[in-house]
């Protein structure tokens, strides 16, 4: 119990200190997730529209694929990468592997799921009426769809988020992909899992509690865009 | 030159046929209401044309062009559609508006200029800062049509604009509709006969998906003359239809009697109907049920359709050409203010 | 008909170019990223541009804090910035069969001879060496600490009534360690042989937690002794020397690698420079590495 004190104290004391290591982790984590995320983002609008409205053969075949890559354990994304990354790989000649692309890359396939999956179901459940009305104003297909996703700003919003989240606190693919390079692919998580297995407590929790600090302001963030005037 | 062609459009739902029209031409400038009851295709009928719905087969050619997917955007510009129960995206009727008129290459000025003019017409300009999803139902059925109206569409096609509307609205809405540019084109639809009578000057009667050859009613425009014991309608060429309730004098006004309250015989016989008329059999259309339509003139400008059954039709070995009695009550009369 | 069937294609047309837009952003946009010096260095802040080789290491070394105290003096010198990556030797020379990384740096004299032998390894460098050592709870239940060999231990913890915490990462400690039961001329099996498949540090800290019995390098040992309630129990047997060598790959196997840049680091790493800092490295008061055996 007193460790679990000393290793609070040492973390506040770290953060208020400035350590510039602890800040460099932060930057990286940072960075590559949301990298990742606006990434995921762009590919997974259109999938989710697509998904949420296309009445096609083999709809639900590919509903429980996505459903099902949401519960991806991030390991086995980190090692399908390694596989394609390595210079023995298909895309070995990039020379991607141990980098922040190579991250970003795993926490896309990670994130995209999350994204598709919300915002289709969040289409499902829309108001069947928003695409008939945008096209019958007359409007192009791609404002749309803009238009569809505008009109259910909280879920697509919330998507995103939970897709930041989820990148975010990844350990797995940050770990194999990014090779914990220090001031390179090192992450807040991967930097914990290194200081943990260091015995350095303190400042293993300090980064835990960086992490913490970082998705409560941004549920509470989420929490204010989505409770504002609900119409 | 006609503005809106469907051939053969086919679509079902369930393996039902909801909709089945083999040919359907509306002519530019046309006023067309479509009636029908509830679930004869009414709506699917409107979204089809107007592009929003996929037909199972068939084809949709709008001024002349088919509407196939690589021209169907801007095929669809031309066409503006309001549904029965209008969605509107969130924020104020201004930002409703602007949506519809922004991306057309029209400026910030002339987009102001238009939301002003149609929130005008149809006043809604105190409440362009309000969002639609808070108006009254007549409220919302103004602001659909302005949003509508606003892009000018060649082609206006509305479902059921008359429904959940307070009077007031629909006064509104029947004097943008009357006041529409000559040149442009409406479907509509409606179950409200009064409103096809007046606003359309054709009527398409839907019944199980299919155009049926049968307008639901006889419809007249007559003029009312005072008599001793009630009013008189007549025609331009003076035939005469009697009318027991009030009207004003000298105006002209939209008749309609129900084909099915009409009798027919090859005698003239005493009944308790006011109106008689001796004509000659046009046209024997049958429906495919049990029933036959049967057009009779009688004089110039008056020509009434009649039901008969079957059984009815060989009993009196009915034929074109042949002359005939026609006879039905002033209850039947329905007068359209 | 054309109203019908071209809704579907041109819709899946528009997926279909969405993506390959993507697709090319992700393989040509991100990897400016990762130009080398465009990330800023936090140890040293330097901002000029740099060449980066990536260096497969074992954790020992990692953790031990060795190449945080070697490299930046050799990127100030020569301008190539060294990538680490931690892994077990066994991964470290999966990693230069395959290219992934431009060197290699280890601690496990017969794996690196065979994978010389494979033709994967030019040679062998010497780099440094420390020990192997056991380390324990305080109380020292088995008595290890009156044993001279580390044959004689291993044979205590057969009897099972502690646990030993094993790398089982085919590391070069874990080969060490596999090596000695080899000597022993026993199978280790049991509730009390536990294989963590970690790395040293996190070894460390398991055996710490668990009051167990773990080989490990002194290097590690010392870095992290602060953290540790273990105590050092066995060292000083010649069975545990534990030498570092450093091992640039057949640049034959992989053209493009960045062989030049190695070889400078193999260079450095083994003259003067490098052995001066490695002889004064200390942490915890506690020389981790010597450079004896040149």
């Amino acid at each position: 119990m007193g460790q679990l004190f000393d290793s609070i104290a040492e973390a506040f004391h770290l953060l208020s200190g400035g350590d510039i290591e602890v800040y460099g982790l932060i930057g990286t984590s940072f960075r590559v997730a949301l990298t990742s995320t606006v990434i995921a983002a762009i590919i997974a609008f259109p999938l989710g529209i697509w998904l949420g409205l296309g009445k096609f053969k083999g709809k639900r075949a590919i509903d429980i694929i996505f459903n099902t890559l949401l519960f991806l354990p991030t390991v086995v994304v980190g090692h399908l990468v390694y596989m394609f990354l390595t210079r023995e790989g298909p895309l070995g000649d990039y020379r991607l592997l141990f980098s922040q692309t190579a991250i970003v890359i795993g926490q896309v396939i990670l994130a995209t799921p999350i994204i598709t999956a919300m915002v289709s179901n969040a289409i499902r459940v829309a108001d069947p009426r928003i695409m008939a009305t945008s096209l019958a104003l007359g409007t192009g297909r791609l404002r749309a769809y803009a238009a569809l996703l505008g009109e259910i700003r909280e879920l697509v919003l919330l998507s995103v988020v939970a897709a930041f989240g989820r990148v975010i606190a990844e350990v797995g693919v940050s770990m194999m992909l990014g090779g914990n390079i220090f001031g390179k692919t090192r992450t807040i998580t991967t930097g914990i899992a290194l200081l943990t297995s260091q015995g350095e407590f303190g400042r293993a929790t300090a980064l835990g509690l960086v992490l913490l600090i970082i998705v409560f302001i941004i549920n509470i963030l989420v929490y204010q865009a989505t409770h504002r005037a609900g119409t | 030159m006609k503005a809106l062609e469907l051939q053969n459009i086919r679509k079902t739902h369930n393996d039902r046929a909801i909709l089945d029209v083999k040919s359907l031409e509306i002519e530019k400038g046309q006023r067309v209401a479509v009636v029908g009851p509830n679930g004869s295709g009414k709506t699917t009928l409107l979204t089809v044309a107007a592009l929003l719905d996929k037909p199972d087969t068939g084809s949709v050619k709008v001024h002349g062009e088919p509407a196939d997917w690589r021209r169907i955007e801007k095929v669809r510009g031309h066409l503006g559609y309001m549904a029965q129960e209008p969605y509107f995206f969130r924020g104020s009727l201004q930002k409703n508006l602007e949506f519809a008129i922004s991306g057309n290459g029209i400026s910030k000025n002339d987009r102001l200029s238009r939301i002003e003019k149609y929130a005008g017409r149809l006043g809604l300009k105190d409440v362009l800062n309000r969002s639609p999803r808070t108006f009254s139902s007549g409220e919302r059925k103004r602001a659909a049509i302005a949003r509508t109206l606003i892009r000018e569409p060649s082609i206006l096609i509305m479902d059921e604009p008359f429904t959940f509307i307070d009077s007031a609205s629909a006064a509104v809405l029947e004097d943008t509709i009357k006041n529409l540019p000559e040149d442009r084109t409406l479907v509509f639809s409606t179950h409200d006969l009064s409103h096809a009578y007046k606003l359309a000057d054709r009527i398409i009667t839907l019944q199980s998906g299919k155009v049926s050859p049968w307008t639901p009613e006889n419809v007249f425009r007559l003029t009312a003359s005072r008599t001793d014991d009630g009013y008189e309608l007549l025609t331009e060429a003076g035939t005469s239809v009697y009318f027991p309730g009030d009207l004003e004098d000298g105006k002209e006004y939209i008749v309609s009697v129900n084909p099915n309250e009409v009798l027919a015989s090859k005698q003239p016989i005493e009944t308790s109907a006011r109106n008689s008329y001796n004509g000659e059999i046009q046209k024997i259309e049958t429906s495919g049920t049990r029933t036959v339509l049967v057009t009779v003139h009688c004089g110039s400008g008056f020509q009434l359709r009649v039901t008969l059954t079957d059984r009815a039709m060989k009993e009196l070995g009915l034929g074109v050409g042949d002359d005939v009695w026609v006879h039905f009550k002033s209850t039947a009369i329905h007068v359209h203010q | 008909m054309e109203f019908q069937g071209n809704f579907k294609s041109a819709h899946r047309q528009i997926l279909v170019t969405i993506f390959s837009v993507i697709v090319i952003c992700i393989f040509s946009c991100t990897p400016a990223r990762d130009v080398p010096g465009e990330e800023p260095d936090d140890t040293s802040g330097e901002t000029q541009q740099n060449v980066v080789i990536k260096l497969a290491t074992t954790t020992s070394v990692d953790n031990s804090g060795l190449l945080n105290h070697l490299l930046p003096v050799f990127t100030a010198e020569t301008g190539i910035e060294v990538d680490v990556i931690a892994v077990g030797t066994g991964a470290a020379l999966e990693m230069g069969r395959k290219g992934d990384v431009d060197i290699v740096l280890v601690h496990a004299p017969e794996a690196e001879q065979e994978f010389i032998d494979e033709g994967f390894g030019l040679a062998r460098h010497y780099v440094a060496q420390n020990e192997f050592v056991i380390v324990g709870p305080g109380s020292d239940p088995l008595g290890i600490r009156n044993v001279r060999t580390a044959e004689e231990a291993f044979s205590l913890f057969l009897s099972g009534d502690l646990q030993f915490i094993s790398r089982g990462d085919n590391s070069g400690t874990h080969k060490k360690e596999l090596s000695i039961w080899e000597l022993v001329g026993e199978t280790p099996e049991g509730d009390w042989y536990i294989e963590s498949g970690q790395g040293m540090g996190a070894v460390l800290t398991i055996a710490d937690q668990m009051e167990a019995y773990t080989l490990t390098d002194s290097g590690t040992y010392y870095s992290m002794v602060n953290h540790l309630d273990l105590v050092l129990l066995l060292l000083g047997d010649p069975a545990l020397e534990n030498i570092y060598s450093i091992i640039p790959l057949n640049p034959e196997l992989h053209p493009d690698l960045l062989h030049d840049e190695a070889m400078e680091l193999v260079n450095w790493i083994t003259g003067p420079t490098s052995i001066d800092l490695i002889n004064d490295y200390e942490v915890n008061t506690h020389r981790l590495f010597n450079v004896a055996n040149r």
